[in-house]
């Protein structure tokens, strides 16, 4: 009895071993081998769009906001400290590099960056549809210049990775800005060859790059680095296409129901959805905090001003106590968490329009990062630049028509300032002023005006006497700061901008 | 016995059970040849002995005298019976034809022959070479508690239970020896009736016999890489031989809050606003504070004295050859804060056979039902939620509002607590059912055979629904939603032991060899869809959503197979040796890196049977020293930290602005992971002095981490966002000691008392991490940012910020606050904010000024328990506290600022900075804080020792005479309570806070601890 027990045992040791040490992990693609054929392509070309506004409201929406709250053109808003203390600090230009924005836009770029990297690296036009390997690749590109371009406006040099790198061979250093500028040129360039034109551009595409969003790039990047001649040539490339046109009424720019209107070069697409967070943060993000908003990004009194009597200033600000909508008779922007009785108007969604449900994170409104006024102010300025005047007060006058002002003819350097006075008015709270303040060379001019105004000429009764933009200084805040994880995990390949 | 793994690809668990069926059919016919013993066991006094353990020498059979002293067993003839019991001299006697055994136990009042479940194979204290530590059920089961960690606390050295909060269900923290790793997972393996588990909230703390703890390597290490945190072996009761009863408990107990938070009233509420704005020049908002009077306490209406019932019924009976017990036990506790609750039904029956004299069969079943209303944690608004608002609109403003939606819009972006509590629908059910077969063949005289396989079935499911409302603009929902999820886990685990035991002359020796195979299958499961019809009860349920349809789902895998081996050897029965070793292999590693090995040495010296002592100091009863060395392991990784996945990510594309699928590299996966490693060191004594009096016993240990599992940050640059990769990256060393000490005493016939008393201390540092220099932050607070310091050379998780210098009395002192050059240090301050130091005397005061300003890790954990029988009464108790240990309080942001429209602790209106001179600690009341007063400083924290009556309990036995006329065996009742009271420094709520390594002793306002007073009854038949 004992033994045929034993016996038993013996089948049960030898026996009862398995393969139990090999489970694979379920439900998920590996990357290994990914990108093989046309349909994977297709999804990873969708997933690199997709790193423009990712699912949270912070991921990448909330930095659209630096480039306003770090000029002359809007504070902080919120006005309780603790709240987005870092989001503040950018704000009064008291930065350094543990900044969590810096952090933030720093890493959702390269997420893209890696994700436009895989796709150029590992599609292969003779491996799929030829054409529609190409396109995908030259989306990848425009993608790649895009952020690199969002990289050098706001940090200068940068590590330019070109390729998927492994955890081991992460060895770069800072590549020079005029790198970075050629970069963009030449990936702008090369996507500019197989990007549809928005005319042959697939309707199930309508969102994604065109051909002529590729060169209104190529004449922005231009115009940033100065090639004043291709940025103009650019420039009047987008313009003979016919493709575009300046919405009617500029308060259809912005405008719930109007995604991707005649107007629209480029633009982030958001839409409602019920069950995946495709939304735009920032209409919740800036609206007052008394009307269900976060109050953040309230404009200045010194924008308002300057434009006063201007037919977009009630389509880009609104002040407390306006009447906005029937739901809003008269405006409550929250005078005690107000930094500036003030409130965006561009981003503003009414009642009816605002998504039904975690609000931050689901709102429909696009995203406008490129539209057919800004293209015709950048080739205004480069036509000044280019000495052809006339060429340049046209592209203004155009822009200056639409909402029903005069054509000017100033000349010289007046033409330059009415320019950018056109700029600053056309674009405002748009999160264009930072950057073009930088590059025109005159941000602490301004950021030193802005000051004195508020605390020595304003009579404005909401924001008078705000003393943000005091600490700015010019040997350090032409750029921001490099994350200093960055820094710090590069074991002094990557070093940190000057003064910080 | 070569084994490989690979040759055979079956479904083990299967061939398993198919195997046992075959085992079974197999002893038919082979219960012959062994005899009946019976007898009576009595103490030297003649008083029958109850519960006196006999077990067959070399054999995990054996029995237990009935409440008459009576025991009867099978046994072969030549086979040795062991009569032991605490307190008495363990005896032996040879079987041969006699088949009465009637003994007397010499007193020894020792607890050193106790049988310890050592983990696959069993010891005794006297033997025992590692760090275990060993309590009985009895010893913690008066607790008013859930769970069996709560129930833990302050009673094992060595081991240290914090609270999760008092919500219902909500268990507690347990760290064996401090936290041995610095990812999050610091939990030790629980290892029930043989089988290895992370989850026993299935099981009734009332249910288990004895708890045994493994702390050090070398005691861990025949647990390999599940030893890592620590084994907790657990044993529960079985029947016993020729005893039969039936018990019936139940207590029923109130809840109340220990300790609430003392909030500002409407009054005060209004006059601080008015302070904020009398700073800053604004209007004040409140014309007349007093006429505001109390207004609305959140806390009060929120909270409520909410029961707690703990019943069971239990039933065992043994003959000679089968042994059964049985229970069934009810548990329900409300929350102490609204809208949650906790209900337990556990059945659970437990069967012994002795099949044949060599054959015993054993099998245990329980299951479980929980459910629970998932409260929402409320607790941290209540504190903040200003007392000016009403909980409700007024009837005449409801207008057609739903029910969802008459509450009363807030101040600020807390929402009103009542609309969240109405509007909360999660509820989960958790069935578990979990047992084992469990065989033990003695193949030849000194050779056995163990097999056991254990499961462990878990289905979870969860509901939630959140209805429309429209409160105000930022508290709304004009969708209403359902979902429903189902997380279902099944473990299997088979153990299959060889043991050889036998004594050549002065030589003892044991040898232990086996397989164990273990797996585990996660199956997940949800649904979501929104737009239901209505808000109506019968409605919530996804066949009536009409939009919004999302599902997902996956299994998640994983198995280790391991070969252990163990060797005791002892000469003279005072020297003895013991080594351990395991070889794992798992699946959560690449290929080439599963396997490793875990090997352990100990040896112990019984100085107490050396003739310097035995002969020449007669009050050292025993006295031993034990000194080991081991290796355990740790796999808590996630499955797919290996490979590099993708995920599914959406944009929005066309012309009706389409969501789109896209894929996109979610994670990085490192192939090169291999095994992290713990070591350490341990030395030991144990004593028992004065014929048992006093028993001793310490130890002191240093343990070092290396190849640390955790996530490793790389290069923003390689596109990885906030994504890590999982990595062996980091050291760590913790040293400390642990030590008990029990003072017993019979005074009299009426009287007798017992102390004890616990003590726990390690410390952790962190010898490296990551590479040189860095510094891991764990947890985000809005107002504090980054709180878990992590850095080399410290203590995982201290807490590091500004430091304050007082307040600034007046334009004066700021102006005076400069640097060597004469520039101001705190241009923005004003008077009444506070001075920071700075510290690197660079002029300005920024990050570089912070440095390490408290450390949550305590001095000492400590436990005293006592009781004192008295005639009929008993009363016993537990004493728990801490000694040092940090606690970080961001919640002061809020409740001690008064800015930003959140209320107050009460008293901050007189405390705060009102002009030159008023304070030097609390700075004045103002919104726009242009000096960053609550920025993260030393003001937060504070010293969390404290001391604290953890539970009392005083019971009366009835008198045996009336005991008799109601048939019944014994019957008591009594009162017990819980919390009842704590001593400490700390203004919180509650000093004992809990937390994992990288980020403890956060005070986040958690849920409020509740005192409980309960009474009951407890009857035998």
């Amino acid at each position: 009895m004992r033994n045929s027990v034993l016996i038993l045992l013996t089948i049960l040791f030898t026996g009862c071993s398995s393969d139990l040490l090999d489970e694979p992990v379920l439900g998920v693609q590996t990357i290994d081998n990914y990108y093989s054929n046309a349909t994977e392509a297709e999804y990873a070309v969708v997933g690199a769009y997709a790193s423009l506004s990712p699912e949270d409201w912070w991921e990448m929406d909330f930095f659209w906001l630096i480039g306003d709250v770090c000029s002359d053109d809007a504070f902080k808003g919120n006005t309780i400290v603790g709240d987005q203390l870092d989001f503040g600090n950018m704000a009064d230009f008291n930065i350094n590099p543990n900044n969590e924005w810096l952090d933030v836009k720093w890493r959702y770029s390269y997420i893209t960056i890696s994700r436009a990297n895989l796709i150029i690296e590992n599609v292969s036009p003779s491996e799929m549809d030829e054409d529609r390997a190409k396109q995908f690749i030259a989306e990848a590109k425009f993608l790649r210049a895009f952020t690199y371009f969002e990289l050098v406006k706001n940090f200068g040099g940068v590590p330019l990775a070109l390729e998927q790198l492994s955890p081991n061979e992460a060895q770069l250093e800072r590549a020079t800005e005029e790198q970075v500028w050629n970069q963009i040129i030449e990936d702008l360039e090369s996507a500019s060859m197989d990007l549809p034109s928005r005319a042959d551009q697939p309707a199930n595409y309508i969102g994604r790059a065109t051909q002529q969003a590729a060169w209104a790039y190529l004449a922005k990047a231009n115009l940033f680095s100065e090639n004043w001649a291709k940025a103009q040539e650019y420039a009047e490339m987008v313009v003979q296409s016919g493709q575009y046109d300046l919405e009617p009424d500029f308060g259809d720019v912005w405008s719930l129901t109007n995604p991707n209107g005649v107007e629209s070069v480029f633009e982030i697409q958001h839409n409602y959805d019920d069950v995946f967070y495709v939304g735009n943060a920032l209409p919740a993000v800036t609206r007052s905090r008394s009307d269900g908003g976060w109050g953040f990004a309230t404009p200045s009194s010194n924008l308002a001003v300057y434009m006063a009597g201007d037919a977009r200033l009630a389509h880009t600000i609104i002040t407390q106590g306006d009447s906005i909508d029937a739901d809003h008779p008269s405006y409550d922007t929250n005078l005690a968490e107000n930094e500036s009785g003030r409130n965006n108007r561009k981003y503003y969604l009414s009642v009816a329009d605002r998504a039904p449900l975690d609000e931050h994170v689901t709102n429909g409104l696009n995203h406008i990062l490129m539209r057919y006024a800004d293209l015709l102010l950048i080739h205004a300025e480069a036509a000044y630049r280019n000495s052809q005047e006339g060429s340049a007060q046209s592209s203004m006058n155009r822009v200056r028509a639409r909402v029903g002002l005069a054509a000017i003819t100033p000349s010289g350097e007046d033409l330059l300032t009415a320019v950018r006075g056109e700029r600053r008015k056309e674009l405002a709270l748009e999160g264009h002023r930072y950057y073009d303040l930088k590059r025109w060379g005159i941000l602490e001019e301004a950021i030193t005006d802005f000051v004195d105004y508020n605390l020595n000429r304003s009579s404005d009764q909401y924001d008078s006497g705000d003393q943000s933009g005091e600490l700015f200084d010019a040997s350090k805040h032409y750029l921001f700061p490099i994350p200093q994880t960055e820094v710090d995990l590069s074991q002094g390949r990557i070093q940190q901008n000057p003064s910080y | 016995m070569t084994i490989n793994p690979k040759t055979i690809k079956m479904s083990f668990n299967k061939l398993k059970l198919l195997c046992f069926a075959l085992l079974l059919t197999f002893w038919s016919g082979a219960l012959a040849q062994s005899q009946r013993v019976t007898g009576v066991i009595s103490d030297t006094s003649g008083e029958k002995l109850p519960g006196v353990t006999i077990q067959i020498k070399g054999t995990s059979s054996g029995t237990i005298t009935d409440i008459e002293g009576k025991y009867s067993i099978l046994v072969d003839q030549g086979q040795e019976l062991i009569f032991s019991f605490i307190g008495f001299e363990s005896t032996s006697v040879s079987v041969n034809a006699q088949t009465d055994i009637s003994l007397t136990l010499e007193d020894n009042v020792s607890e050193l022959d106790e049988i310890v479940v050592v983990g696959y194979g069993t010891s005794t204290r006297k033997d025992i070479t590692g760090a275990v530590s060993r309590i009985k059920g009895d010893d913690f089961q008066q607790r008013t508690v859930g769970s069996v960690q709560e129930s833990l606390a302050g009673i094992i050295p060595g081991v240290s239970v914090s609270s999760n909060g008092g919500a219902p269900g909500s268990g507690a923290n347990i760290l064996v020896r401090g936290i041995s790793t610095i990812s999050t997972n610091n939990s030790p393996i629980y290892v029930v009736d043989g089988t290895p588990l992370d989850d026993i909230e299935f099981l009734n703390p009332r249910d288990i016999a004895s708890v045994q703890v493994l702390k050090d390597a070398s005691a861990a290490s025949i647990y390999g890489s599940r030893g890592s945190n620590g084994v907790i072996i657990i044993t529960t009761k079985t029947g016993e031989t020729n005893k039969t009863s039936v018990n019936v408990s139940a207590k029923y107990g109130l809840q109340s809050v220990a300790r609430r938070p003392e909030t500002a009233n409407a009054t005060e509420y209004a006059q601080i606003r008015n302070r904020a704005a009398e700073f800053e020049g604004r209007t004040q908002p409140y014309d007349n504070p007093e006429a505001l009077g109390e207004g609305t306490d959140w806390w009060n209406e929120l909270t409520q004295v909410a029961p707690i019932t703990d019943i069971m019924i239990s039933a065992s009976k043994g003959t000679e050859d089968l042994r059964i017990a049985s229970s069934l036990s009810y548990f329900s506790q409300d929350g102490i804060v609204k809208g949650g609750d906790y209900k337990r039904l556990a059945f659970r029956v437990n069967a012994d056979y002795d099949l044949s004299k060599w054959f015993n069969l054993g099998m245990s079943l329980n299951v479980t039902n929980s459910s629970n209303t998932n409260g929402p944690d409320l607790a941290w608004d209540l504190q903040r939620l200003e007392p000016v608002t009403p909980i409700y609109l007024p009837d005449f403003e409801r207008g057609d509002r739903n029910e969802f939606s008459i509450f009363s819009p807030t101040i600020t972006d807390v929402p009103n607590a009542m609309g969240v509590l109405k509007r909360n629908f999660s509820t989960t059910d958790h069935m578990r059912i979990v047992g084992n077969v469990k065989a033990n063949i003695q193949i030849a005289e000194s050779l056995s055979l163990n097999l056991t396989y254990g499961f462990y079935n878990s289905t979870w499911e969860n509901n939630d629904f959140s209805p429309t409302y429209n409160i105000e603009p930022n508290d709304f929902s004009d969708l209403n939603t359902v979902s429903r999820n189902h997380n279902n886990r099944y473990r299997h685990v088979s153990n299959n032991i060889l043991t050889y035991d036998k004594t050549f002359g002065n030589h003892k020796i044991k040898v232990m060899g086996g397989i164990t195979f273990e797996t585990e299958s996660h199956h997940t499961l949800s649904g979501f869809g929104n737009n239901l019809p209505s808000n109506h009860p019968d409605l919530r349920y996804l066949n009536a959503a009409v939009q919004g349809y999302l599902a997902g789902g996956t299994d998640e895998n994983w198995g280790l197979l391991s070969y252990l081996g163990r060797v005791n050897y002892s000469f003279k029965e005072k020297y003895f040796i013991t080594s351990n070793f395991r070889a794992d292999g798992s699946s959560k590693f690449p290929t080439e890196n599963q396997w490793a090995f875990f090997p352990s040495l100990s040896a112990g010296w019984l100085i107490s049977e050396e003739p310097f002592i035995k002969d020449n100091i007669s009050w050292i009863e025993f006295l031993k020293i034990r000194g080991a060395w081991g290796q355990i392991g740790n796999q808590n990784i996630p499955l797919d930290a290996r490979q590099s996945n993708l995920d599914n990510v959406y944009y929005v594309s066309g012309p009706d602005q389409s969501v789109r699928v896209g894929v996109a590299p979610g994670s990085i996966g490192n192939d090169q992971l291999i095994w992290e490693t713990i070591e350490d060191i341990n030395v030991g004594v144990d004593m028992s002095l004065f014929r048992g009096k006093i028993d001793l016993s310490f130890d002191a240990y240093q343990r070092n981490i290396k190849d640390m599992l955790l996530t490793k940050p790389l290069p923003a640059y390689l596109g990885l966002g906030f994504d890590e990769q999982w990595a062996n990256v980091g050291t760590m060393e913790t040293k400390g000691f642990e030590f008990q000490v029990t003072y017993k005493n019979v005074v009299n016939r009426d009287l007798s008392y017992r102390v004890g008393f616990t003590g726990t201390n390690s410390r952790s540092t962190m010898t490296q991490l990551n590479g040189q220099d860095d510094v891991y932050w764990e947890g985000n607070d809005q107002r504090l940012n980054l709180l878990g310091y992590t850095t080399e050379g410290g203590t995982p998780s201290e807490f590091y910020g500004w430091v304050t210098d007082g307040i600034f009395q007046n334009q004066s002192e700021i102006a005076n606050y400069t640097d060597n050059s004469g520039n101001q240090i705190q241009p923005l301050a004003e008077p009444g904010d506070f001075k920071f130091k700075d510290l690197n005397g660079d002029g300005v005061v920024d990050d570089q000024d912070r440095k390490v300003i408290g450390n949550p890790e305590a001095m000492l954990t400590w436990g005293v328990n006592f009781n004192v029988n008295y005639k009929s009464f008993t009363l016993s108790g537990l004493f728990t506290g801490k000694i040092g240990g940090d606690i970080l309080t961001p919640i002061k942001a809020y409740t001690h600022s008064g800015a930003g429209g959140y209320n107050s602790y009460e008293g901050l209106i007189n405390d705060s900075w009102n002009g030159d001179g008023s304070t030097n600690s609390q700075p004045r009341i103002v919104d726009n804080d242009r000096n960053q007063n609550f920025r993260y400083s030393d003001y937060y924290v504070q010293d969390g020792s404290y001391v604290r009556l953890k539970n009392i309990q005083l019971g009366y036995q009835l008198p045996k005479g009336l005991l008799k006329k109601a048939r019944l065996t014994t019957a008591s009742i009594f009162v017990n309570a819980e919390n009842l009271l704590t001593l400490t420094g700390y203004d919180g709520m509650d000093p004992d806070i809990g937390g994992y390594a990288t980020l403890r002793g956060v005070d986040w306002g958690n849920y409020p601890l509740p005192r409980i007073v309960s009474t009951g009854i407890n009857v035998s038949f």
